[in-house]
């Protein structure tokens, strides 16, 4: 997190980390259709021929609250194994993680390799994995041999951390999953820096912009 | 927030090729006839194109008054430094001459870079056909004589309505977009890729300080392990030659006489004492061959007496189990270079082990040819078969499963690797047959049939025995 006071202008940075193919760009696609054109950037997609992100994805948000201007940088990394310098240096300094995993009880061994990879990773970037909110979303939940709701509420009775079900290519539990990393990530910044006290950075007040920019999809047919 | 490479805000010119703005600005005001500039946050301009001379004709002519290119200079100057709304519709700015500018905030994620601006156009129709219809500053920069000039300039001007001149102010910020979009997308690339090369160096360099420190140590257990097999050899083999040496001289009665029965338990503690010396240096060859520290000498050899000789050696032991023990070794062999001790050994080992595993009244066949040698050879190494020499040893014994065929060669492997097992032997015999073989550049190798014997292979190259 940054705070340029002169300016009144805050930067957050969120990253999502997950498992190759778990669906971490289409997450960001999805929030680029969501956002309204004016409060977010073109969403910039550095990815090989095969469409696997090579090095990261991030998309831009800017949008003032008051007199403050916040900026989000939302990026993701690339799930690939052998990319791990470029899952480290996309996750540095971050305030916070979604973790999309894939629902389907087959990815169970990928997604713990990928989990057991980000908190090594936190802790070689110096991330305190105890102050930095983590989300996790389950995605695919549409797929056969995906987690039952039952089992998605044992999952998330076994963690601290809160379980978002998705299906981000139908564009469901995007919007949840980002809203409640960045409400998680501004009561964090809140708790540590005192944003609200010092700053005049009011979360329910950033919530409440957020909220509203986040329109319907628009450029799909039947939604 | 601490500073990574993906969080970096690139500058203009860190996005921007300007050679390639400037190409575009140039082609942008060739196809629609109006000026074009590019101007940072900070108001500098960092990419100008003019219209042709003929469109700029009134520009021309009053920037040769002095006070008109004063006036100009602090029009343009005003014009550079507006800040239209990021994100918002082109704003339009007017000259004293009556011409006007139209002008976008050039944005990147909602920061401003810069402002594109295009003109100077003259707005609407129609053009002042009169002195009078001048614009009012415009007559008071020019002296009387000259203003007629003015309006004969300004009325060659072609007009562009505001309209058309925000949409070419908005096509050329969409080009430039585009353009920034395209340059920060190579600025990351190249800035992560550089990152990633250096983490990837860095953990390099990590990996080869551990392989340095872990060859060092394994240099050490080497030296640890030849100085180990140097005081073994002899803390082992010194005792055991004097048990040797006294049971021979016990033998020889120098003693005194030895009854029948003490001749007979002096003679098994002689036999053990050699079994066990035998054992002790195979055991040092295996290290040394494990070590790569065994030498290769070459001795002209008859190969068909080194056979001979290794049967002789064998026979007691074949006898004793009912065997038929012959050999096919081709008459006229060439005398041929290979190390005799080695060779030896490697004939021995093999025999000693088809005499064990060959049930009573079975067969154990050696064999020994120079070139014709068959496919199987080519696999053994860089060499034709016309150029090596293969010794095999035939048994009809109790064989072995294919899986086996490859471990036996391991020291220490037992097909039945059972502590009960019908067949002794400490497991380095034909562990050391593979060693002795590979450092004489041949190849060993074995085949089998469970239950119907088994048949070993040794092939040496003749370039290094001849």
């Amino acid at each position: 997190m940054q705070i340029d006071a002169q300016n009144r202008e805050m930067t957050v940075k969120l990253v999502y980390y997950g498992p190759a193919l778990s669906g971490k760009t289409t997450n960001l696609q999805e929030l680029h259709r969501r956002i309204s054109p004016a409060a977010r950037g073109q969403l910039l997609t550095l990815e090989t021929r095969e469409d696997r992100t090579l090095f990261f994805d991030l998309l831009p948000v800017f949008f003032t609250t008051g007199t403050m201007k916040l900026r989000l940088k939302v990026y993701t990394v690339p799930g690939q194994v052998m990319h791990n310098s470029t899952r480290k240096l996309v996750l540095a300094g971050a305030d916070g993680v979604a973790f999309v995993a894939d629902g389907r009880r087959t990815e169970t061994p990928a997604s713990n390799e990928s989990w057991a990879n980000l908190k090594a990773n936190m802790a070689a970037s110096g991330i305190d994995p105890t102050t930095t909110p983590i989300v996790v979303q389950l995605n695919k939940l549409d797929l056969p041999g995906s987690r039952t709701p039952d089992e998605l509420t044992r999952i998330a009775a076994r963690g601290d951390e809160p379980i978002f079900p998705a299906v981000a290519i139908r564009g469901e539990g995007v919007v949840e999953t980002f809203v409640g990393l960045m409400d998680a990530v501004l009561a964090g910044l809140d708790r540590r820096h005192q944003i609200g006290r010092s700053h005049g950075i009011a979360r329910a007040a950033i919530m409440s912009e957020l909220r509203a920019r986040l329109a319907a999809p628009s450029g799909r047919a039947g939604r | 927030m601490s500073a990574s490479v993906v969080d970096q805000t690139p500058g203009f010119t860190d996005l921007v090729d300007l050679a390639t703005v400037r190409q575009v600005a140039e082609s942008f005001t060739v196809l629609c006839g109006l000026g074009f500039q590019l101007v940072d946050a900070a108001g500098n301009v960092l990419v100008g194109a003019e219209a042709a001379a003929s469109r700029r004709a009134l520009c021309r002519f009053v920037n040769r008054e002095p006070a008109g290119a004063q006036a100009c200079a602090a029009t343009l100057a005003i014009v550079r430094a507006a800040t239209p709304e990021i994100g918002g519709a082109p704003v339009t700015a007017d000259c004293f001459t009556g011409f006007r500018y139209a002008a976008a905030a050039l944005t990147h994620d909602g920061s401003r870079l810069g402002t594109v601006i295009v003109g100077p156009y003259l707005p609407g129709t129609p053009a002042p056909r009169t002195i009078e219809a001048l614009p009012a500053a415009l007559v008071s920069l020019v002296s009387a004589p000259r203003r007629a000039r003015a309006l004969a300039q300004l009325v060659k001007a072609r007009a562009t309505s505001d309209e058309r001149a925000r949409r070419l102010v908005e096509h050329a910020r969409a080009v430039l977009g585009a353009l920034i979009h395209a340059g920060v997308a190579r600025f990351f690339t190249s800035a992560v890729h550089a990152e990633s090369v250096k983490e990837s160096s860095r953990e390099i360099a990590e990996q080869t300080t551990k392989v340095a420190a872990l060859t060092e140590r394994l240099k050490e257990t080497d030296r640890l392990k030849a100085s180990f097999l140097a005081t073994m050899t002899h803390e082992l083999r010194t005792p055991l030659t004097s048990v040797i040496g006294y049971s021979e001289m016990l033998l020889g009665g120098l003693a005194g006489p030895v009854a029948s029965e003490q001749r007979e338990y002096i003679q098994t503690i002689m036999g053990k004492g050699e079994e066990l010396l035998g054992l002790i240096s195979s055991l040092i060859d295996t290290a040394r061959a494990g070590s790569g520290t065994l030498r290769v000498r070459g001795d002209a050899l008859d190969l068909g007496e080194l056979v001979t000789r290794a049967l002789i050696a064998v026979r007691p032991l074949a006898d004793r189990r009912k065997l038929r023990l012959t050999s096919e070794v081709e008459p006229g062999l060439p005398r041929v270079l290979a190390d005799r001790d080695k060779l030896r050994q490697v004939l021995l080992n093999l025999l000693g082990n088809a005499v064990k595993f060959t049930p009573e009244g079975g067969t154990v066949v050696v064999s020994a040819q120079v070139g014709r040698l068959d496919d199987r050879d080519r696999s053994a190494g860089p060499f034709s078969p016309d150029d090596a020499i293969r010794l095999a040893v035939r048994d009809t014994g109790i064989g072995m499963d294919k899986e086996h065929l490859e471990k036996v060669f391991e020291p220490f492997y037992q097909v039945d690797g059972t502590t009960t097992r019908e067949y002794p032997g400490a497991g380095i015999g034909l562990a050391l047959v593979r060693n002795f073989v590979r450092v004489m550049g041949g190849r060993a190798w074995a085949e089998s049939t469970s239950g119907q014997g088994s048949t070993f292979f040794v092939t040496l190259p003749l370039s290094s025995v001849r």
